[in-house]
């Protein structure tokens, strides 16, 4: 066969598999196959290369792993000088299993692979099995599990943990006396066999940490990553992250951590939702309905049931992007007595769901809708803080934003969602460049969240503000702390380029 | 406990097309970056390992390419689509570091040990079949010129297709277009003229 001819098939045969041949090409290419061996080889190779996409790179280390994703997450270039290891969130675990337990905590903590390449950190895990021997507990860390429907994962004794489709776990056992998930998003339902004096099971989320002793609850970080405990049987211990203020939720209580309210009444849905996720519902509901044969007319049994299909149909239409059908069955439930108490929480969902398919104009109509209608609910407070979101960065509108923000900031000066009310508020005034009002949203931000997410943001608005203004002495300062406590931050290089301008470095 | 286990297979892919999570990552909750950062990392690294050209620094060139997603993730817009912007991000650090590496290393051009040292790193962990199959890729991957080479581990490794890798090299689709069959070309030819990779390919995907 002529070199010419090798040439061209071997180009055609590196094509990738997406990319078409045209009929003619393909019989030229079959015949020459037939007499080149060397083109033949090259074919089976093109064949077999799609399969490379599933090959991922040799493992590194899991302590190396942990080690880069924790600098990353702190903005540490490789080779820049290191804190100690185990400052920060895992002090408090620590503490609680004592210091010669916390080498091998510290070790399992760093372990995160342990899931994903069976075979290759065996050797690794071995070591870790002969430490653990020697210290006596048995700590495992399982990261991000997913949970089915109905079917729970076990733990230590008879302990349980069911979760929503869409939740998201990190389990820690720690030691015997010590069990932590922590909730990343999602609800879960818990069921916790009593425990010993001194033996604890944590459910940790962004909002606090949720102790337990012996009972069955639910713990929910929903969209906006505020945090809901409900309790089933029993009673838990609820810590607020922020306030450090711990309270109580007892049976059919529940609580949001972050609003003002403290431990309400659960609604019959909310738990039945909790239990539905469990498996338990079925035999309640009919139970309830042969009770309600006999006390009810069959006509009332027959429209309360078909409500109950309202609320359900319209989680179903969402979930499978149904959008149209979805806003139908929610006017349907709007009408029903039993389940209008779903709305809110039915409209909060679609609009994400508009949101997430980008149709920006029918979220916000949503939100607008669940602002309007259901203003007292926490859902609909939340919801202002979510449409300032979108106007602010899909539509381009930051006056108002600006509005909802301060609508909500106004409404919920303490609300979970303060925080995130106002970094939107100081991005949106710095949008619209009004200066001053950004300069009272960064002093205020400091004030109430010093070390909050967005303090390094804050501080360089402020700092730019007095750099501008002709106070060079408060900008340095501002400046300085972002250097210290950010230093390999992009925030960080904006700060120096501020102390440049001041005329120092 | 073998439950758990079986649940959190392939769910670090799933987590990286969340929306919901990655647009909480990107407004600053930190248990939300954290699991996409746990996520992400077998992605950057195996995008880095393919496309540095180098073995040296892998881990280093890793860990930069994290720092700089996680200082640039406030900035995200597109929470749909966060794969292909990571890539994006890590695809530009490699470049600019492989370009720092070139500038240096071209003073003492035989020096580079890896060369001809195929298998020097390879670690027990390694003796997988699938692992030396892919420590021989990026060992043939290595000699290709960088621009061909990322267009063919962006196509091969990461099922991109022509217009995506235009986007993400910043360059037309035409030119996309011939860097992905070019550096699909050699690869290929590369690997045929190897005699230790026809049994691997047998062997990897039985
Ligand atoms: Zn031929």
């Amino acid at each position: 066969m002529s070199n010419t001819m090798c040439r061209w098939v071997s180009m055609k045969l590196a094509k990738p598999p997406t990319e078409y041949l045209l009929e003619h090409e393909k019989r030229i290419i079959e015949e020459h196959l037939q007499d080149c061996l060397h083109c033949s080889d090259l074919k089976e190779l093109s064949d077999e290369m799609r399969q490379w996409a599933k090959l991922s790179a040799p493992a590194v280390s899991p302590f190396k792993e942990r080690k880069i994703i924790t600098d990353a997450l702190e903005g540490r270039m490789p080779g820049s000088s290191r804190e100690p290891l185990f400052a920060g969130r895992l002090a408090p675990w620590m503490a609680v299993a004592g210091i010669a337990a916390a080498v091998v905590i510290a070790f399992v903590l760093f372990w995160p692979g342990a899931q994903d390449n069976g075979e290759q950190s065996n050797e690794l895990r071995q070591q870790v099995a002969k430490k653990i021997e020697t210290e006596t507990i048995a700590p495992k860390a399982y990261n991000l599990i997913q949970f089915e429907k109905s079917t729970p994962v076990k733990l230590m004794r008879e302990d349980k943990v069911w979760g929503t489709e869409h939740a998201l776990v990190n389990l820690n056992i720690l030691s015997n006396e010590l069990t932590r998930i922590e909730l990343i998003q999602g609800r879960i339902v818990v069921e916790v066999t009593k425990r010993k004096a001194g033996e604890k099971f944590e459910v940790v989320g962004p909002g606090g940490v949720v102790e337990v002793v012996g009972t069955i609850f639910s713990v929910e970080v929903d969209d906006l990553g505020v945090q809901h405990v409900r309790v089933l049987r029993g009673k838990v211990k609820v810590n607020n992250k922020r306030s450090g203020k711990t309270s109580v939720v007892s049976k059919n209580h529940q609580l949001t951590i972050g609003d003002d309210k403290g431990s309400v009444i659960a609604s019959k849905q909310e738990l039945d939702s909790d239990r539905e996720l469990m498996g338990t519902l079925k035999a309640n509901i009919r139970s309830a309905q042969a009770g309600n044969n006999g006390s009810r007319g069959a006509a009332k049994d027959k429209s309360s049931r078909t409500e109950q299909n309202a609320t359900k149909l319209a989680q179903k239409a969402i979930k499978e992007k149904r959008l149209g059908e979805a806003r139908r069955h929610i006017e349907e439930a709007q009408q029903s007595d039993t389940q209008s108490q779903d709305v809110p929480d039915l409209l909060a969902r679609l609009a994400r769901a508009y949101r997430q398919q980008q149709n920006y104009a029918a979220a916000e109509a949503i939100y607008k809708q669940l602002i309007g209608d259901y203003s007292r609910t926490t859902a609909a407070q939340n919801a202002m803080v979510a449409l300032a979101q979108l106007e602010l960065n899909a539509l381009g509108k930051p006056n108002v934003a600006l509005a909802y923000f301060d609508t909500y900031l106004a409404s919920v000066p303490s609300g979970y969602l303060s925080e995130t009310a106002l970094i939107g508020k100081a991005r949106a005034l710095r949008q619209i460049g009004n200066d001053s009002a950004l300069f009272q949203t960064s002093n205020n931000y400091l004030a109430k969240f010093g070390k909050g997410s967005f303090a390094s943001e804050m501080l360089l608005y402020r700092g730019q503000i007095h750099q501008q203004t002709g106070k060079c002495g408060l900008a340095q300062k501002d400046f300085k702390a972002i250097i210290t406590r950010w230093p390999d931050s992009r925030k960080a290089t904006q700060a120096r380029e501020g102390l440049a301008a001041c005329g120092t470095n | 406990m073998h439950t758990v286990q079986a649940k959190t297979q392939g769910n670090k892919t799933e987590i990286l097309k969340n929306a919901e999570l990655v647009e909480r990552a990107v407004s600053g909750d930190p248990m939300a970056r954290e699991a996409l950062a746990v996520a992400a990392f077998p992605r950057v690294r195996k995008l880095v390992y393919l496309s540095y050209g180098n073995r040296y620094d892998i881990d280093d060139v890793t860990q930069i390419a994290m720092v700089t997603v996680f200082r640039d993730l406030p900035g995200l817009r597109n929470y749909d689509r966060f794969t292909a912007w990571l890539d994006t991000v890590v695809y530009n650090v490699v470049r600019t570091q492989g370009r720092k590496r070139i500038r240096f290393t071209s003073l003492f051009a035989d020096a580079d040990p890896s060369q001809d040292s195929r298998h020097w790193d390879i670690t027990p962990e390694d003796e997988q079949v699938g692992h030396q199959l892919i420590n021989l890729l990026q060992h043939h991957l290595n000699r290709i010129a960088p621009r061909k080479r990322n267009a063919a581990v962006m196509s091969i490794f990461f099922g991109y297709v022509d217009s995506e890798v235009a986007q993400i090299m910043d360059c037309s689709v035409e030119t996309a277009k011939k860097r992905i069959q070019h550096g699909r070309k050699e690869l290929m030819e590369r690997v045929l003229k190897d005699p230790g990779c026809s049994g691997l390919l047998k062997e990897a995907f039985q």
